[in-house]
Parts: structure tokens; C-alpha cells; sequence
């Protein structure tokens, strides 16, 4: 009984992971198989190199790499059943999501849960499935690393997308987190292993497509991104706003002066306006106290135009009688202040803000509360306004 | 030699039964002694042997040792509990079909019972 020695195993051994077979189990099983073949060629006093040679030979130019993918393919029609659960949850997370933002358009309870849910089975049951499968049918070790980071990213990518969505703090962190680790790990060790797979370049061009189109949308948001813009818009404006109340209000007191001082019979006119405008400033005010009272425990800080988008989340309608979904009921009650002051100024109404007929130029409805902050401020100013041009006129 | 398309179906069969019969082998042993049993009539090449051996693997029918021969590792297959029933089975179903075929094949024998 001839037996090979190690340099002999190790020249098969290195000859089969030339001819590509990477699968350490099937490569322990070929090793012997080979050596076993070339012994008994050996026996009948065959060359060492004569006999790998013949024995290589009689599996054909690709018969090892068919054994390779025949193993893998039997071996994994296990995954049949793993990837219905796959599919699946695919549809099911797909749904919630697509579900829970209708809800979030329209404004309907219950999309939040809806989000998470979706973005949980998404990351969570869909991806994690989706990623072994395809790490299964990978044979080299870098394959299935790839695969591995190809879940990492893209859980973290979606995830992102889901705190952006519930305005959970982190998200930059997410995204860039995730996109790197896709463009920059991923991709390149899958281009990696498609060329030790020696894979069509067809399938790299695929690859390098994909993910510059990936890249190139986050790098078109970033630029586009308008939220530090818009987000801090209504307080930039809020500032400008208040500046002008003070303006109005200095204004006022000197001309209120001048006015009760000159005409006497122009005074019970004047105090009436004075304590119309009053009321309805007062009125205006407490309104806008409760809209800061709904988006209780945050911080002025953070009562941004985002994160106090949603009035029924804040409580802004159930906590105020007069804040219904469309703001007819405030509308109404400025349309009342209008009548009573042009009944009593004799002025007819000249708005800053929306026409003649509305106080603004929309309702509050699915209207952040920011905006209907700035509103209700540039209707202080109005007020003041008017009560500045009818003591003025008099 | 068989054609391919007759033995494909039984190969799975003549590992399982071969398991059952030496306890435990490797593969080039088993190639060796399908050879062997039926003369060199049917012959089981490595390209259908190691794919299925590792499918029973991967299904829970046999169990693999890896013992170091020579300078090389060896890996010895052997049947699992649920190896043996599913043999068991397999056999019985492959002694019926080929008593099937035989009916079609060789009316005589069957008028003649």
C-alpha cells in the first residue's frame, strides 16, 4: 500500500484550490478522493505527476467546479422553505409601511405603529433571511462577510429612514453609517469576489450602477435638503414679527396719547377700540399659550416646524376648545372682532395677511402648528395695526 | 454503464444502502465498491457522489467523522437514526418499483403467477 506524502497531498490540495473548489468541506472530501485515485494508479507504477495529471484530467476542465455547484445547489434546497418566510415578510413589512403612510398623509391614528411594525419585520425578519440566503449560496469566505455587511448596511440605511420618519434623534448618524458601509464595504467586496469568482463583468456593471445611483440620491439630498431652511423659517420670521409688535406698540402709545389728548368727543370711540383690541389680543394670546401648551415638555428649542407637525399628536385639538381640525372656530371669532371694529372704527378691514375675507390663506387644517404659530403672531400684528390706524384716523 | 438517466434516480438509494451495509465508509471507498459490487456496471463518479453525500449531510441522514489518514484528513459518512428508517424506506420503495417495472417489461411472468 503506497501512501502519499505531505508535499504530495499538498501539490493536489493547492491544485484543487487552483481549479477554483473553495468549499473546505467538499475540498477535505476531493483530497482524499484524489489522493486515493492517484495511490492506486501508483500501485501499478505509475509517476506521482503522471497519475495527478490523469486523475485531474478525468474530471474534465470544469467537472470540479460542477461538483462544487451541484453540492451547492442540493445542499441548499433547504432554503426553499426559508425563503417563503422571506417573501412574505417582505410583503407584509412592504404593506405596513405603504399602509402607515397613508395613515401619516392623511393624519389618521395609528401610522407611527404602522411604521415601526414594517421597518421592524423589514429589518429584523426580511432582511436578516434575505442576507443568510444569499450568504448560503456564496462558497468563499469573503462572500459570505460581504453578505454580512450587506445586512449591516442596509438594516442601518432603513432604520434611518424609520427614525427620520418618528423623528427619532440619530438619523444622519444611520444613513451615513449605512451608506458607507454599503459603497465602501460591501460594494468592493463583492467586486472583490466577483473577480475571484471570475463572475461576468456583466454582473459588476450591475453592481457599480446600482450603488452610484444610491450614492449619488443621498448626496442629491444632501444638497437638496431644505430642512434647516424651512425648519427654522417660522422662527425667523417669528423674530421679524415680534420686532414689528414693538414697533406697532411704541407707535400706539404715543399716537393714543395724542389722540385722547386732542379730540374729546373722539374719546369713548377711541377707548372702545382700545378695549376691543384688547380683548381680542388677550383672546389671540391665550390661544397661542395653549398651542405652546400642546407641544408640552419640549423645549422652545425644539418646537421646530418638524417636530410639532403633527397637532394631534400634541394634543393641540382635544386641549383647546376653539382649535377644531379646519380653525373655523378662530376664523369665526376674528371675523366677529372685523365686524365689531368696522362697525365701531367706520374703517373697512385691510389685512397683512391672507384677503379681505379670510384671516388667513388657509385653515389649520393638516397645518403644523408652527405655521399656525406665525399666523396667529402676524394676527397679533394685525390687530395692533389696526387699532394704530383707527386711534391714528381719529 | 447504464445510461445517465436510469441511474440518477437510485444513486441516493445505493449510498443510503451502502452506508447501511459497511457501517461507515469515504467517498472514494464507496465509488470503489459500487464498482466493485456490480462489475463496473454502474459507476459512481465524484461528480454526483460528493453533491449528494453532502445533501443527506445537510438533510440530517448521515453524519461525517473526520479522522487524519496518512497525511490527509479522512472523512468516514455513517448513517444517522433517521438515516437508517429513511433507508429502510427507500429500499423497500426501489424493490417494489423494480417488481412494477418487471410487470411492464416482462408480462409473461406476471400472467404466468
Amino acid at each position: 500500500m503506497i501512501e502519499l506524502n505531505t508535499n504530495q497531498v499538498l501539490q493536489v490540495e493547492h491544485l484543487l484550490v487552483k481549479k477554483g473548489i473553495s468549499s473546505n468541506h467538499l475540498l477535505t472530501d476531493l483530497i482524499d478522493h484524489v489522493c486515493c485515485a492517484i495511490e492506486k494508479k501508483l500501485e501499478y507504477g505509475r509517476e506521482f505527476d503522471v497519475a495527478l495529471n490523469e486523475v485531474l484530467n478525468d474530471f474534465g476542465e470544469s467537472g470540479l467546479l460542477e461538483i462544487q455547484n451541484e453540492t451547492t445547489y442540493l445542499t441548499n434546497l433547504n432554503l426553499q422553505k426559508m425563503r417563503q418566510i422571506t417573501y412574505i415578510a417582505g410583503l407584509v413589512a412592504m404593506g405596513l409601511i405603504l399602509t402607515g403612510s397613508v395613515f401619516k398623509v392623511m393624519h389618521w391614528p395609528g401610522a407611527s405603529i404602522m411604521f415601526v411594525l414594517g421597518y421592524g419585520t423589514l429589518c429584523l425578519i426580511f432582511l436578516p433571511l434575505f442576507f443568510i440566503d444569499k450568504s448560503k449560496i456564496e462558497i468563499s469566505k469573503i462572500g459570505k462577510a460581504a453578505q454580512m455587511f450587506g445586512f449591516l448596511g442596509s438594516a442601518t440605511l432603513l432604520s434611518a429612514i424609520l427614525f427620520k420618519v418618528m423623528h427619532w434623534p440619530g438619523t444622519n448618524m444611520l444613513a451615513i453609517g449605512g451608506l458607507f458601509t454599503l459603497c465602501f464595504v460591501y460594494l468592493p467586496m463583492m467586486l472583490y469576489k466577483n473577480r475571484l469568482d471570475k463572475a461576468s463583468p456583466e454582473n459588476n456593471r450591475y453592481l457599480i450602477l446600482s450603488f452610484s445611483l444610491l450614492f449619488g440620491t443621498f448626496i442629491l439630498m444632501i444638497y437638496l435638503k431644505p430642512s434647516s431652511v424651512v425648519h427654522k423659517a417660522p422662527f425667523n420670521i417669528e423674530v421679524s414679527l415680534l420686532q414689528s409688535r414693538s414697533i406697532l406698540e411704541n407707535q400706539l402709545s404715543e399716537n393714543g396719547i395724542m389722540v385722547s389728548d386732542s379730540i374729546e368727543k373722539n374719546l369713548q370711540k377711541s377707548d372702545q377700540i382700545r378695549q376691543l383690541c384688547k380683548d381680542q389680543l388677550a383672546w389671540v394670546a391665550a390661544i397661542k399659550l395653549q398651542i405652546v401648551e400642546a407641544a408640552n415638555g419640549e423645549t422652545v428649542q425644539d418646537l421646530t416646524y418638524e417636530s410639532i407637525y403633527n397637532p394631534e399628536k400634541l394634543g393641540v385639538e382635544s386641549s383647546s376648545e376653539v382649535w377644531t381640525k379646519d380653525g373655523y372656530n378662530y376664523q369665526q371669532k376674528m371675523r366677529e372682532f372685523q365686524a365689531q371694529f368696522e362697525s365701531i372704527s367706520g374703517q373697512k378691514f385691510d389685512p397683512l395677511v391672507g384677503n379681505e375675507n379670510e384671516w388667513m390663506p388657509n385653515t389649520f387644517k393638516g397645518m403644523a402648528v408652527g405655521v399656525a404659530y406665525l399666523y396667529i403672531t402676524a394676527h397679533e400684528n394685525q390687530i395692533l395695526a389696526m387699532e394704530l390706524k383707527a386711534l391714528s384716523s381719529n | 454503464m447504464y445510461s445517465s438517466e436510469l441511474i440518477k434516480g437510485t444513486l441516493k438509494v445505493i449510498i443510503l444502502k451502502l452506508l447501511a451495509d459497511g457501517n461507515r465508509m469515504y467517498g472514494y471507498e464507496l465509488s470503489q465498491k459500487v464498482t466493485e459490487l456490480t462489475v463496473g456496471k454502474i459507476e459512481l463518479k465524484e461528480g454526483a457522489l460528493y453533491p449528494i453525500l453532502h445533501k443527506l449531510e445537510a438533510d440530517g441522514l448521515v453524519t461525517v467523522v473526520e479522522e487524519s489518514f496518512g497525511k490527509r484528513i479522512r472523512k468516514y459518512y455513517s448513517l444517522t437514526g433517521s438515516g437508517k428508517n429513511e433507508t429502510n424506506e427507500r429500499v423497500e420503495e426501489i424493490l417494489d418499483f423494480i417488481k412494477t417495472i418487471e410487470s411492464i417489461m416482462k408480462p409473461r411472468t406476471v400472467l404466468g403467477i
